[in-house]
């Protein structure tokens, strides 16, 4: 019992001493924030496409504006943008070489073509033949991180005109030459790449 | 406790990076090509075989005015074959229409001009009239037909030469019929067609 009352009366002290030492006190509230990466392509129009050739004009000559496909780019750091596609096919055995198909780009934004991005197809007559395998269509320049009203770009499409990389024979020719094989409706899937650059 | 804190931070950091580094969006467009059927045959629609005929001597005709040429060319996503034949029996008289002269007196040939070879049937198309005179009649006559190489292709590939000649010209024994149809002085005109037509034998 004497034992106990002497533990008692350490604590008691002990507590007393603490109280009386307690002259101010601070808490801290930590705040972060995140910038996390964000890279976003979107196709605002034109998603499909569809070229008619019907005419012999057409047949010899393409078709200049096959129609646009506008995309936006929302990015935080640097990008670049890549395009390819398969052959077309007509869900048989009969194919359209892709590079019948053909883009070129405009700027519709803040940041313009060669400033803040690069494209070296910028015109009808300079228009990239899409190839089956992937190949820049518009670059960093000086610095091309931004959001939608930034980087905005219409991807014009011709088909069969032979300009720029192009396919360099018609329609017709390739008929004739039995590269394409059969008339009828064929098919592709054009798909663009955007990559942030570290 | 710190230590684990730190090797989970550590792990953290380079999922951030790996994910930085390897962001990629991809979005498809699609794109589709229609390639519809084109067969067309251009040539003036007001073309027509006239000639002049004057009689110098008894039996001496001089040819006051040659047929004109024709020119016409083929455009074609497919094998296509060409036919001639006279709208009727008899070139009749321009100021006198009871004069008539049998649509035979007139021979045609073809004459290629295009980048499709008219070598016969091993190429691009068989020319029946190659360096042959054929005799114009009322029976469609097929003429120029595909080869194995196919004659698909535009006005570059399918341009020809329409030409018309006087049968007798080549042939001596004509110039005896020439000599029999008593033929007034006048200008002489008729009609023919010209039959374009998907060809049936796919060479592809």
């Amino acid at each position: 019992m004497k034992n106990i009352t002497i533990i008692l009366g350490l604590l008691l002290i002990f507590q007393t001493i603490d109280v009386k030492a307690q002259a101010t006190d601070a808490e801290v509230v930590n705040f972060t924030a995140i910038l996390a990466s964000v890279l976003n392509l979107n196709v605002t129009s034109g998603d499909n496409q569809t070229a008619t050739f019907d005419t012999p004009d057409l047949y010899n000559l393409g078709i200049d504006a096959v129609g646009v496909t506008t995309v936006t780019m929302e990015s935080t750091s640097n990008w670049d943008l890549k395009i390819n596609a398969a052959d077309f096919t007509d869900g048989a055995a009969a194919i359209i070489p892709i590079d019948n198909l053909g883009v070129w780009c405009e700027a519709t934004g803040a940041h313009t073509i060669g400033t803040e991005v690069t494209c070296a197809y910028t015109a009808l007559g300079t228009s990239l033949g899409v190839t089956s395998t992937d190949q820049m269509l518009i670059d960093n320049g000086s610095g091309n991180g931004g959001d939608a009203s930034d980087n905005a770009f219409n991807l014009n499409w011709t088909m069969g005109t032979m300009n720029g990389t192009m396919n360099t024979a018609s329609m017709f020719d390739q008929l004739a030459d039995g590269t394409i094989a059969n008339l009828g409706t064929f098919t592709t899937t054009v798909n663009l790449t955007l990559t942030a650059l570290p | 406790m710190v230590k684990y804190l730190n090797l989970i931070l550590g792990f953290l950091t380079l999922i951030l990076w790996i994910s930085t580094t390897a962001q990629e969006i991809d979005i498809e467009t699609r794109v589709e090509a229609k390639l519809e059927s084109v067969l067309i045959l251009n040539i003036d629609p007001d073309a027509r075989i006239e000639f002049g005929i004057k009689e110098v001597n008894d039996n001496l005709y001089q040819v006051t005015k040659n047929p004109d040429d024709v020119n016409f060319s083929v455009e074609s996503t497919g094998n296509w074959n060409l036919s001639i034949s006279a709208t009727d029996p008899y070139f009749s008289g321009i100021n006198d229409s009871s004069q008539k002269i049998p649509v035979d007196f007139i021979g045609y040939y073809i004459e290629n001009k295009g980048n499709n070879w008219d070598n016969g049937l091993f190429s691009n198309i068989a020319n029946k009239s190659k360096d042959t005179l054929l005799a114009l009649t009322t029976k469609e006559t097929t003429i120029l037909i595909n080869g194995r190489r196919n004659n698909i292709g535009g006005a570059d590939n399918n341009s020809f030469v329409l030409r018309w000649k006087f049968i007798y010209e080549n042939e001596l024994t004509k110039m005896k019929k020439f000599t029999s149809f008593q033929i007034k002085d006048d200008y002489y005109v008729g009609g023919f067609y010209i039959t374009l037509s998907e060809s049936g034998i796919p060479y592809k």
